[in-house]
């Protein structure tokens, strides 16, 4: 197929209906991402911890009693938590929560110019670290679990190594271990046409607003698609609910810290460190083999963002006997919150918790 | 309220999505076209950096005439007082010459 074809066919397209539904869609966008705001993250919780922008929450148990050993929801640097609580039909913390498990979440807050020169070793050891004492302080329990989405699941899983004392078990959500594999990114940070150095001396923090533009350039015809989807369900409450909750969240994307960035994109991405087994965090080398605790590791067939074989590298690599893979035939953010979410990733999560809660 | 999509539109769309981004994936993956837009990723980020540090000379250059005004300023203060000083004593050394002349 051709540029020309391509265009002649939209061109068609546009004609018999495109063009009102894509202006409908455009012309609705403020209203989509003011109403998603109201929807999101809105599991009763209290903050127990609060270390400048960066706050843990404690959500309120619906069980008389939770189970012993909490686990703590790392999300990603760069989005926001409520990813894991989207709305209460479509909240994995939820799901968590109705099983007796005592959830706590790591809200890393928006990066300001004052995090541009904060390490990831920092971010992994300080403010994760901060993190889990203060669950483990407020739970008595001497380890706790930990649940990292996507770049989170990379920050539990070496947190873990370094400090396996603190953690009772992890779970790898979707967060991508192997960076030299078949996805976009891979490709698009290649330091021949990528230079890091020269993006954080200039920009500081990664704005939000070029890493939104990048996330949509992985397949920016997908936003066709999406329009066609709310033009036809824009009369049905229940889908509109949803659809702005995912619309407000695929598009709030956060800063990304300067010398996170730096260290991300050259070290995973362009050198492909920690597979090769010389990454170090506050110099201390990671070796994934010394991961002995319970381990559940879950991909996703269909993520672009963190392929699937990428993910499952975390259980070829863990040195634990206690260690399960599990592969959803869905995509990164369909997994977590997509329509079978509820059958298909969260029961298989929360038995393998609640199996490794008891203390 | 119309729904256009119902009349067989999101076959349509659906099918050429599809080709749509198979087309853009290859396209994005080629060396070629990443080398581009890498050059041109970087061109802008080195036009910021400049844009960024003649901002700063001409801040810096703002704030060393402002301090050069405010030093000349200062010198001409001084020096009206002193004039003002030396004004009295003419004044003073006038009164007492009339004096004598009484």
């Amino acid at each position: 197929m051709t540029t020309d074809a391509l265009f002649d066919r939209w061109a068609d397209l546009w004609g018999a209906g495109m063009r009102e539904v894509w202006t409908g869609y455009t012309t609705a966008q403020d209203t989509i991402l003011a109403q998603g705001r109201a929807l999101v993250g809105q599991t009763p919780a209290e903050v127990v911890h609060t270390e400048g922008h960066v706050r843990v929450l404690r959500y309120t148990p619906l069980v008389e009693r939770p189970l012993p050993v909490p686990v703590l929801c790392v999300p990603s640097l760069i989005n926001h938590y409520y990813v894991m609580d989207l709305i209460p039909e479509r909240s994995l913390v939820r799901s968590m929560l109705e099983r007796g498990i005592d959830v706590y979440m790591l809200d890393w807050g928006i990066a300001t110019e004052a995090d541009r020169s904060i390490t990831m070793d920092d971010f992994i050891t300080e403010r994760l670290g901060r993190a889990i004492r203060v669950v483990r302080e407020q739970s008595g329990q001497p380890a706790i679990s930990l649940l990292g989405y996507c770049m989170g699941g990379l920050m539990s899983s070496l947190y873990s190594v370094l400090f396996p004392q603190d953690v009772a078990t992890l779970i790898n959500l979707a967060g991508p271990i192997n960076y030299h594999d078949d996805g976009i990114y891979s490709q698009w940070t290649h330091r021949e046409w990528l230079d890091v150095d020269l993006m954080v001396d200039t920009l500081g923090n990664i704005p939000a607003e070029l890493l939104n533009v990048t996330f949509k350039l992985v397949r920016p015809t997908d936003e066709i698609v999406r329009a066609l989807d709310w033009w036809e369900h824009r009369d049905d409450p229940a889908f509109t609910r949803r659809f702005v909750a995912m619309q407000l969240w695929t598009n709030d994307p956060t800063p990304f810290p300067g010398e996170v960035f730096r260290k991300y994109i050259k070290e995973f991405y362009q050198e492909n460190r920690l597979m090769r087994g010389d990454l170090t965090i506050n110099g201390q080398a990671i070796d994934l083999g010394r991961l002995m605790i319970p381990t559940l590791t879950i991909a996703a067939r269909r993520d672009h963002i963190a392929p699937w074989r990428s993910v499952a590298a975390l259980h070829d690599l863990a040195g634990s006997t206690d260690k399960e893979l599990v592969v959803i035939e869905r995509g990164h953010i369909g997994m977590v919150m997509g329509h079978d979410a509820p059958l298909k990733l969260w029961p298989r999560l929360g038995d393998w918790l609640v199996a490794r809660s008891v203390g | 309220m119309s729904r256009p999509s119902e009349s067989g539109l999101r076959e349509g769309v659906e099918a050429w999505e599809r080709e749509a981004a198979a087309y853009w994936d290859n396209l994005t993956r080629s060396p070629d076209f990443l080398r581009r837009v890498g050059y041109q990723l970087s061109r802008s980020l080195k036009s910021q950096q400049q844009i960024t540090a003649s901002f700063e000379s001409f801040v810096l250059s703002m704030a060393g005439m402002h301090e050069q005004s405010a030093r000349e300023l200062y010198l001409l203060e001084q020096l009206e007082q002193r004039l003002d000083v030396l004004a009295e004593r003419i004044e003073r050394l006038e009164q007492t010459l009339s004096g004598d002349d009484d």
